[in-house]
């Protein structure tokens, strides 16, 4: 049989190695398949996050050279401007009502129409809908349900004989007017995470635990939702990151005002960066915006979704 | 045309998991050959490197007279049959038995006349159109059958094609898959751990384990002179009774089993030395004889098969099952006298676990 | 079978505030549409006395909406058929092939997953800029792509790896190789989660409001969301006609919602449970 090694000369060499490599085509289609997605992903996600971290050192207007280096002067002046602490602490408000208002409330919601019935699948549907909505449209709307002329505040007011507020224009209102607005579009969204969840529960756990003798009560609050853990988890995670980004919502409602009191963080961004073209303040806004998302997703994923982050082969 | 062979086949991952350990095999022309073996033994793995869905560690592999271990499946010259038919969900059963002649860019005249004269054949014509969801799990397996004849490989693989089917089905297919190798006479390897179909389907089983072929032989050599303990235990239903006992071998050369007290010659060629063994015998070759039977035992459980029983015996201290006529008036509790076909008894070395004995057969 | 919180009835009282409070706002904004200024001053919630349809009539008859409607459109298609074929691909090569280093490159898509969109748009917004690519559909496709991708890889990838192993071995022995096992089979076999996929990804891009308000500033080529915007700014005191703006402008989410909400919550099940 020795010989016949000879009679097979493919084995050997370079073409041999990549023919070996390349069986069915393994190695052509990586190439071809993988760098398109890598290199977009690269170009327009990655990259402009590291230049952001050099931008952050300068003062420019994005025209002309990136010569004025100022070493953590913007960072300075994002940490000292006043905005940007009530923008922060907008933020923690987000995701205080998040925690304990929207997800509550899309527990219980998800608890009442999670089997599977017509009924609920209408209120689902419906509970629903302002999650699919543009933000700019949400924004829109609740802009005039808020307006102390014409929307739905109006009508009360009237009817109790005070005078028009305008909740939007209110320092004091502003911000939790804004807050309403999240809770209304994005806890269906929530509730939907629940439901997939609790339909996920095995039927025999529940009627073991009836058997068991535990009142209904019990049973929710001893079974079901310890058994939904992983996706309560997961609205956590997502309802932070969330929070992080809101943007779209500010715009159409308040642009941030009165007086600067609610922007978040991206808003924030948006008015002293974006639109007056303080590339390098902005980028120190994004790059800070960054280090606070990497620090929290890193510490969540590891106290709370260490065993199930991110798809692992 | 396309025999098989291997030479010193390894197979290993990641360094650490040996699967195959050196196996050395020729498969002839035309043969059907059965890879027999426990599960994790090695012989799916086996099978998919002829196949080239899985690399050879070290060794070779040869297909006719060639050497295969860089070519692709497409380019063995191969086709095969898989555990979950593995058929394509989205096409109809026409454009699944086509679907490796499309590839290889076959003009669609040529695919439909060999998909149809397959379809015939396998009676598959009126299902032509259908999805695989939409056919029992007997259609699918003529499917993926049909699939692997429309190329008229020089070699079939087929990888444990029937687990998936109740026994009743099982046992027609095993007809059909026996016909078609009739019919097309070709080169056959057949992977499975159901013994049954090893005996009923096979040319030449090979038995593996743990890496190793633990042995090749007809069906019927398999069963009648299996060379180790392994071997004879795997093979056969129920399976073979060991118990410990003593050879002794007198001055005379006359050599007899001992069991406690009792002491029964044999005769035969006998390759081992004095003193403890193992010995196998068939719960089959096991009768009751009050009048001359030497051995002494409790009957322990009694399970009724049909025509035959099960009894399951202590034997001074050992168990042991004998298949006797349902017919025989027995009691749990009670003695009975055991006698022992001793032309067909098998002995094996307590360490190396060989057959060490070839009983002398008298006509 | 009662098994949740509340008895029935309370429970219902609870859906029906809950219903309140969602479609209230939607309710008003609808029938807003057909009000007059002066009505909607003393009535904001009721049906309108009169109906007035020329609000609406002058929206649909508005050139500007269907311009900005065109323009999502084609940014929000062209994203969808990229993010899908270029997630698809990738994904695939995470599940079926093995290279060096795979893992390491997977974990960076899924960084993606992780940080906002905003970070890092100002340079985003100067790379944009520095490739010619502002005021045009690129600009706004290119990054949205480049976002959606991380889903993309993640859903994908874990359905591919789900599909049975037998299938690719048995294509191999038909003589496929691994492209044509992609389009062949792989594709056609994954329609349940490219729906599910493209949904997510056509609704973000659809509603996407930050990207195009960065790089497009020629009005002609506004996205409606940039429309609408500039519509409310025009026309900030006429809220009848802004809310009419606003009803028309949502009905087509509404009624791609009617349509998908299958997979967009199969979509939710599989984030979910997948985690």
């Amino acid at each position: 049989m020795e010989q016949s090694i000879d009679v097979y000369p493919e084995q050997k060499g370079l073409g041999g190695m990549w023919k070996r490599i390349n069986q069915q085509g393994k190695m052509t289609t990586l190439l071809l398949f993988l760098p398109p997605a890598l290199f977009l992903f690269t170009l327009f996600v990655i990259l402009p996050l590291g230049e952001a971290s050099i931008y952050s050192l300068y003062k420019w207007n994005g025209i002309g050279e990136l010569d004025n280096f100022i070493g953590l002067k913007n960072y300075e002046r994002v940490a000292g401007h006043s905005v940007f602490s009530s923008a922060v602490v907008n933020t923690l408000k987000i995701v205080g009502v998040s925690l304990f208002i929207q997800l509550p409330l899309a527990m219980i919601c998800a608890l009442c129409v999670y089997q599977k019935k017509w009924s609920n699948t209408v209120f689902r549907m419906m509970f629903f809908l302002p999650y699919i909505l543009a933000e700019v449209v949400a924004g829109l709307i609740w802009r005039f349900i808020y307006d102390g002329n014409y929307g739905l505040i109006s009508s009360f007011t009237e009817f109790f004989g005070l005078e028009p507020i305008f909740v939007l224009a209110d320092r004091g209102l502003a911000f939790t007017a804004i807050l309403v607005v999240i809770v209304w579009k994005y806890f269906g969204f929530h509730m939907m995470i629940f439901i997939a969840a609790l339909q996920g529960i095995s039927k025999d756990l529940i009627e073991a635990a009836k058997i068991d003798g535990a009142s209904t009560l019990q049973t929710t609050l001893l079974i079901k939702i310890p058994l939904v853990r992983h996706a309560i988890v997961l609205s956590v995670f997502f309802s932070v990151l969330g929070a992080l980004q809101l943007f779209d919502l500010i715009m159409p409602m308040t642009q941030g005002g009165p007086g600067h009191t609610s922007h978040s963080i991206v808003s924030y961004l948006y008015t002293f960066g974006i639109s007056r073209m303080h590339i390098g303040f902005g980028s120190a806004i994004g790059v800070i915006l960054f280090i606070a998302c990497v620090i929290f997703a890193f510490i969540y994923q590891n106290t709370f979704m260490n065993n199930k982050a991110g798809g692992k082969s | 045309m396309a025999k098989v062979e291997f030479h010193q086949v390894h197979k290993k991952y990641d360094q650490t998991a040996h699967i195959v350990k050196g196996i050395d095999l020729t498969i002839d022309e035309g043969e059907f050959v059965v890879l027999l073996g426990p599960s994790g033994c090695g012989k799916s793995t086996t099978l998919r490197m002829i196949a080239g869905l899985e690399s050879i560690s070290d060794g070779q592999i040869t297909i006719g007279d060639r050497v295969v271990n860089d070519l692709e499946p497409k380019e063995r010259d191969i086709a095969m049959v898989f555990q979950s038919y593995a058929l394509y969900p989205h096409l109809s059963v026409e454009q699944n038995i086509g679907f490796g002649l499309r590839i290889s860019g076959e003009d669609k005249a040529t695919i439909r006349r060999k998909v149809a004269d397959v379809a015939e054949i396998l009676e598959l014509t009126p299902l032509l159109g259908r999805k695989p969801a939409a056919l029992s799990g007997g259609q699918r397996q003529r499917v993926a059958m049909g699939r692997a004849m429309v190329r008229t490989p020089s070699v079939f693989l087929f990888d444990e094609p029937l687990s998936n089917l109740d026994a009743k089905l099982r046992g027609s297919m095993r007809s059909e898959i026996r016909q078609m190798h009739e019919r097309m006479k070709r080169t056959t390897v057949y992977v499975t751990h159901d013994q049954v179909e090893a005996m009923t389907l096979a040319d030449k089983v090979i038995i593996m384990n743990q890496g190793h072929i633990a042995q090749i032989g007809s069906p019927r050599e398999v069963f009648a002179h299996p060379n180790s303990k392994f071997v004879a235990s795997f093979i056969g239903s129920p399976t073979m009774n060991f118990i410990d006992v003593q050879i002794a071998i007198a001055d005379s050369g006359q050599l007899s089993v001992q069991l406690g007290d009792t002491q029964v010659p044999i005769v035969g060629d006998y390759r081992g030395q004095a003193g403890a063994v193992s010995l196998g015998i068939r719960p089959g070759d096991v009768y009751i004889d009050e009048q001359s039977g030497p051995f002494d035992a409790e009957l322990l459980s009694y399970e009724l098969l049909g025509a035959s029983a099960l009894c399951c015996f202590s034997l001074q201290g050992q168990q042991i099952n004998a298949e006797i006529d349902a017919a025989i008036p027995v009691k749990v509790g009670q003695r009975c006298r055991l006698a022992f076909d001793l032309e067909k008894i098998h002995l094996f070395d307590t360490h190396t676990e060989k057959a060490v004995f070839t009983p002398q057969i008298t006509i | 079978m009662k098994s949740s919180v509340l008895s029935d009835w309370k429970r219902l009282c609870f859906l029906m505030a809950v219903t309140g409070f969602v479609m209230l706002p939607l309710l008003a904004t609808v029938l807003g549409g057909f009000k007059s200024i002066g009505e909607l001053q003393t009535n904001p919630l009721g049906l309108p006395q009169s109906w007035e349809f020329q609000h609406y009539a002058s929206i649909l008859l508005d050139k500007q909406l269907w311009v900005a409607m065109k323009n999502s459109l084609i940014m929000s298609l062209t994203t969808l058929a990229l993010t899908l074929l270029g997630g698809a691909m990738a994904a695939f090569t995470f599940s079926h092939i093995r290279f060096v280093g795979k893992r390491y490159i997977y974990s960076y898509f899924m960084l993606g997953m992780m940080f906002p969109f905003a970070t890092g748009i100002l340079p985003l917004f100067i790379k944009i800029k520095d490739m010619g690519l502002l005021d045009s559909y690129m600009g706004v496709i290119v990054p949205q792509v480049a976002f959606g991708l991380a889903m993309a890889i993640l859903l994908f990838r874990s359905f591919f790896e789900q599909l049975p192993a037998e299938l690719f071995d048995a294509a191999a022995v038909d003589g496929c190789g691994y492209s044509r096992f992609f389009f062949e089979i792989v594709l056609p076999l994954s329609t349940p989660i490219l729906a599910t996929v493209g949904v997510f990804v056509l609704v973000t891009s659809w509603n996407n409001y930050l990207l195009p308000l960065v790089v497009i500033n020629n009005p002609d080529l506004y996205p409606w969301t940039l429309g609408i915007m500039q519509f409310q700014g025009e026309h900030a005191i006429a809220w009848n006609k802004v809310l009419a703006y606003v009803s028309v402008s949502v009905v087509p989410s509404v009624m791609f919602f009617v349509v998908a909400q299958k997979y967009i919550i199969a979509g939710l099940t599989g984030g979910a449970v997948k985690g």
